[in-house]
């Protein structure tokens, strides 16, 4: 105990002695684990922590499997053949968002919740923290008037008032009872078209029941629902999917509807993290490359620090001191470095969580939970002693290694430069250029992806577009005719207000399509599976176009007499007319709707003419394709859950205070929500692959300047070690050039091995960045040279800051060195 | 060959300046064996440099075959240096990660000497100093004289016309001492101009003039 009491004390006077070093090595840790700490609190908070519902890992989703689509949302009719055929699940639910305007108790509110199928609460696994669940027969269609609170809602709304349960509340200017309140947690809100669970908290506001008339519950057209299952105890996914597999078969048997399609099984824990594993284990990974070039560094570092002190160790030694207790002196010294790098590296952590969560994208699921825990605290410890064992031990094991006579004899010069240490330092410098070019290589894919994306033209222009939602309640807009007046007189508002260029009603805006329905094509044989399909179904307003900045490319557009007097009308978008007209014009032909006729029971409307063709409009994300989307005047299907969206001259942001008045002056109970401008929405729709290249951008800077400084200091040592022989080599006629081109070649030549060992890995590695990048190969020749280039040039002024103090070397001072 | 006129050379302590030589006036003619004597600290070694052409920082004046080298710029003067002058120091100063070749060999890369004409007069150097056996051995692995006179192959490998020896026997043994003075006198007698430092009396007995300094001054001649 007094020994290592002893050998704490000398080593903290050690560290203190050379406080340069000390800063610099302390600094260099920290940075790395610093940064694993970080990435590591964000995968423990999102990926790690066990989900919180009763036996999480029974939790699956169920998607319909497609041909020609892949993962789609659930009919009716196949959900409850599913709930009702299967063998495997203790309960099968289904669930979808909803809107609703709540009124009363305040100003008026457009709040969003999730509709739920009798069991989604059982089969998610929470229990309410407050008042009760809802009863079996409140999913019978028009018993439904309950709903139950999220807990946010009911903390900001109601500031967690517990008397509300059995209270009533206005929601969609109908009566609904309060019966519960859900605890925090995570609940499936909305399955997207493109087959995700939306884990958004604006989601879990309230929910209500889901119910099915006997018609609805038979449709096997509408591809609305999203869907999940509890698994029985004992049984598997494996056991699960045969099941299921089995029932897809009878229903393709039994339905022409379902030919071809079969179930997709997926584990829980995939809906939650499936879009953000891949990022995040690549951030881990680079995180972990820097972490090892720290290391390299400092193994380095106390490489030529360790031999400086030879004459120490040697003294030591012939005073009896066994290579054990040297090399326990040296690890504790590491291992002070270590603590004091941790201490620093969870200081910088703190920040870096904070501003990780400023750049993160909402919609990533439990980023609320992120901090820095007892299991982050224990990551980095033990991260802390891996560091300390990599850069420590193996320095000191060198250092300590018995050359007792030799360097007694001949003090610090001939140890001082040992062949092997000199070896092992070279290593080093090659490991840390060759992990900087793996992460460089990673960093300029991602940067070029990211290059790539912003080139993409979306179809619209999103400059100076303000966009905001409305859900207009249905009880006070049950007719059709009310919805059309309220919205063209809305147009007529906005567009009067100053500053306003154009202004559009539609379902959605550009970059996301959240209605996929089915149409058949006039005119084809019976038979021919491609007359009857489903595409992106988009009610616009006659001014959409121009608002957004798309353009129609033949036909013509929408007009304001395109109404309820007038035949139907639609516009396709490029890819609908390639997908379903790819031999015959797409103008002219005559498309027979189901909506209009399903969802407000007007067979007026069936028969629609193609009678433009619109410039792809990107719907579902920057770097995915333009799904075929049919275009319909609003006035002909008119809806209550519309986006408003206005081009203004100035700032849009500005004009909507104006536009809520503008609300407020034909309807004020009437809310809106979602108050965004385009530019923002286009942002958002990148914002995570803007973070993944800005942190692998920093990972990739940090290593190289790590490397750099790791070069540098090689070097700079050398040129130490060698200033004698740069003398001799001055006084035997060598030119400064000489001098110049001895170093620069000593350290190249270990950067070109180094380069050349990161590229082959960085070839191998890269292809598992394949999934985070758009337009570009994971073995982007051009990237893999620029990279090149790149190290190459910032290594080259590693290595010629310390080659021109090597010029500098007097040779009469170097050779009085004897 | 060589004339030197009120040379001098100090260093400023304070305010005051310390002379390391004082107005050095002496001339060497071609084929000449000159030991500069005089005890620690007279500014023998300052002188060799100076003459050497590394020292820079000197006044006076310093004529090489009539050329003004205190008039020359340090490229002139390193060109001056590489084509007239070779040197062999106390310690040797072989490049320890250097074959004995290779050692031969670096004088004449700095003079821009094609490799295969490299090689054939490493070659006959080697021949000369009768260490061909040796060429492929690292320094460490010879004795002291052994280094020594791969230490003089090396500063007559590029043929300069005077050879400028800081006390080349400092740190041998009496016997393996004068088998080198031998070579230094054969290289004379070749008519190789020789300039050494010593501080023994039986080495400056090789030559044919002694030039004794005492705190910088020219003492005797």
């Amino acid at each position: 105990m007094h020994t290592l009491w002893q050998d704490l004390r000398y080593g903290a006077r050690m560290l203190l002695k050379h406080p340069g070093v000390t800063a610099i090595a302390v600094l260099t840790l920290a940075l790395g684990i610093g940064a694993n700490t970080a990435i590591f609190s964000v995968v423990n908070a999102v990926m790690l922590r066990p989900l919180p519902y009763r036996n999480p890992d029974r939790l699956v989703s169920l998607w319909e499997n497609v041909p020609g689509r892949g993962r789609w949302r659930v009919t009716p009719a196949n959900f409850f053949d599913w709930k009702t055929q299967n063998r495997v699940f203790e309960d099968v639910a289904a669930f979808g968002a909803t809107t609703m305007t709540l009124t009363g108790g305040g100003e008026p509110e457009q709040i969003l919740g999730t509709r739920v199928s009798n069991g989604y609460f059982s089969v998610v696994g929470v229990d309410p923290m407050l008042g009760r669940l809802f009863a079996a027969d409140e999913y019978e269609p028009g018993k439904g008037q309950v709903v139950v609170l999220g807990h946010d809602f009911w903390q900001r709304r109601y500031g967690g008032n517990r008397d509300l349960i059995n209270k009533a509340i206005t929601l969609d200017g109908r009566s609904y009872v309060v019966v519960g309140v859900m605890p925090p947690a995570l609940y499936p809100g909305w399955p997207t078209t493109s087959g995700q669970i939306s884990f958004d908290t604006k989601q879990q506001q309230y929910w209500i029941p889901m119910s099915f008339t006997a018609q609805w519950a038979s449709n096997r057209n509408s591809h609305v629902l999203g869907v999940l299952a509890r698994l029985k105890s004992g049984a598997t996914l494996d056991a699960a999917t045969a099941d299921m597999n089995t029932i897809a078969a009878r229903l393709e048997h039994d339905y022409a509807v379902n030919k071809g399609e079969g179930i997709i099984l997926n584990p829980f824990m995939n809906e939650v993290v499936g879009n953000v594993r891949p990022a995040l284990f690549t951030l881990l990974g680079a995180v972990g490359l820097v972490l090892l070039i720290a290391c390299a560094n400092l193994a380095g570092l106390l490489l030529a620090q360790h031999a400086s002190r030879a004459k120490e160790i040697a003294v030591r030694s012939a005073l009896g001191a066994s290579r054990i207790r040297l090399v326990t002196q040296f690890f504790i010294e590491g291992l002070l470095l270590s603590l004091l790098g941790t201490a620093v590296g969870l200081a910088l952590a703190r920040f870096g969580v904070e501003a990780l969560m400023k750049l993160m994208p909402s919609r990533i699921p439990r980023l609320d939970q992120v901090q820095i825990d007892w299991r982050v605290l224990g990551f980095t410890l033990l991260l802390s002693l891996g560091t300390c064992l990599l850069f420590g031990l193996v320095p000191a094991w060198q250092a300590t290694k018995p050359d007792l006579q030799t360097t007694l004899e001949q003090g610090h010069r001939i140890s001082g430069g040992s062949i092997a240490r000199q070896r092992l330092r070279q290593l080093l410098v090659v490991f840390q250029v060759g992990l900087a070019v793996m992460l460089v290589v990673g960093a300029g894919l991602l940067i070029k992806s990211f290059w790539h994306l912003r080139q993409v033209d979306p179809g619209f222009k999103p400059e100076r577009v303000l966009s905001t939602s409305l859900s207009l309640p249905a009880s006070k807009y049950a007719d059709l005719a009310d919805v059309n007046r309220f919205y063209n007189q809305l147009n007529e508002s906005i567009a009067a207000l100053p500053g306003v260029e154009a202004t559009a009603i539609s379902y959605d805006h550009p970059l996301e399509a959240n209605w996929v329905d089915a149409f058949t094509i006039e005119g084809k044989p019976d038979g021919d599976t491609s007359a009857s399909s489903s595409a992106n179904f988009e009610p616009v307003s006659w001014d959409y176009f121009k608002t957004v900045g798309a353009e129609v490319s033949s036909g013509r557009q929408f007009t304001a007499q395109d109404n309820q007097d007038h035949p139907g009308v639609v516009i396709v978008n490029e890819a609908f007319a390639r997908r379903y007209f790819p031999l015959e014009k797409a103008l002219g032909q005559k498309l027979r709707l189901s909506a209009p006729a399903r969802l407000w029971n007007n067979r007026q409307f069936t028969s629609f003419e193609i009678v433009g063709i619109a410039r792809n409009v990107k719907s579902a994300g920057l770097s995915a394709e333009v799904e075929p989307t049919y275009y319909v005047p609003a006035t002909q299907a008119p809806l209550t859950d519309m986006t408003v969206l206005v081009r203004t001259q100035g700032d849009p942001t500005a004009i909507a205070p104006a536009i809520r008045q503008a609300v407020w002056s034909i309807d004020p109970n009437q809310p809106i929500s979602e108050v965004n401008t385009l530019e923002n929405i286009v942002s958002g729709s990148i914002a995570q692959p803007r973070l993944n290249m800005l942190l692998m951008g920093l990972f990739g800077a940090l290593a190289l300047l790590l490397a750099a400084i790791g070069i540098y200091g090689l070097l700079s040592y050398a040129v130490t070690q060698r200033t004698q022989e740069i003398g001799i080599r001055l006084a035997l006629g060598a030119q400064i050039s000489d001098v110049l081109s001895l170093i620069l070649k000593q350290g190249l030549a270990l950067v070109l091995v180094g380069e050349a060992l990161g590229l082959a890995g960085a070839f191998a590695l890269s292809r598992l960045l394949r999934g985070l990048l758009f337009g570009v190969t994971p073995t982007d020749v051009s990237t893999f040279i620029a990279v090149s280039a790149v190290l190459f040039s910032v290594a080259l002024l590693a290595c010629y800051l310390p080659a021109r103090r090597a010029t500098k070397v007097d040779p009469l001072i170097a050779l009085r060195y004897e | 060959m060589i004339s030197l006129r009120n040379v001098e050379k100090a260093f400023a302590q304070g305010p005051a300046k310390t002379y390391v030589l004082r107005r050095i006036d002496f001339d060497i003619q071609p084929g000449e064996f000159v030991s500069i004597m005089g005890p620690s600290g007279a500014g023998k070694s300052t002188l060799l440099h100076i003459l050497g052409m590394h020292d820079q920082s000197w006044t006076g004046e310093y004529y090489f075959d009539e050329v003004a080298v205190h008039k020359l710029d340090n490229k002139k003067r390193a060109a001056l240096r590489n084509s007239n002058i070779g040197f062999v120091f106390q310690s040797y100063h072989l490049l320890d990660d250097q074959t004995v070749f290779e050692n031969l060999e670096l004088p004449l890369s700095y003079r821009n000497v094609n490799k295969k004409e490299r090689q054939s007069i490493v070659c006959d150097t080697l021949d000369r100093f009768q260490i061909v056996g040796k060429k492929d051995l690292y320094p460490s692995q010879l004795s002291g004289g052994q280094q020594q006179l791969v230490g003089i192959a090396r500063a007559v490998v590029a043929n300069p016309r005077i050879i400028l020896a800081d006390e080349p026997t400092g740190n041998l043994h009496s016997s393996q001492g004068k088998e080198i003075m031998d070579m230094f006198k054969r290289l004379n007698d070749e008519g190789t101009t020789i300039v050494q430092v010593t501080h023994s009396e039986t080495n400056a007995s090789y030559g044919n003039r002694i030039v004794r300094l005492e705190d910088g001054w020219i003492a005797k001649e």
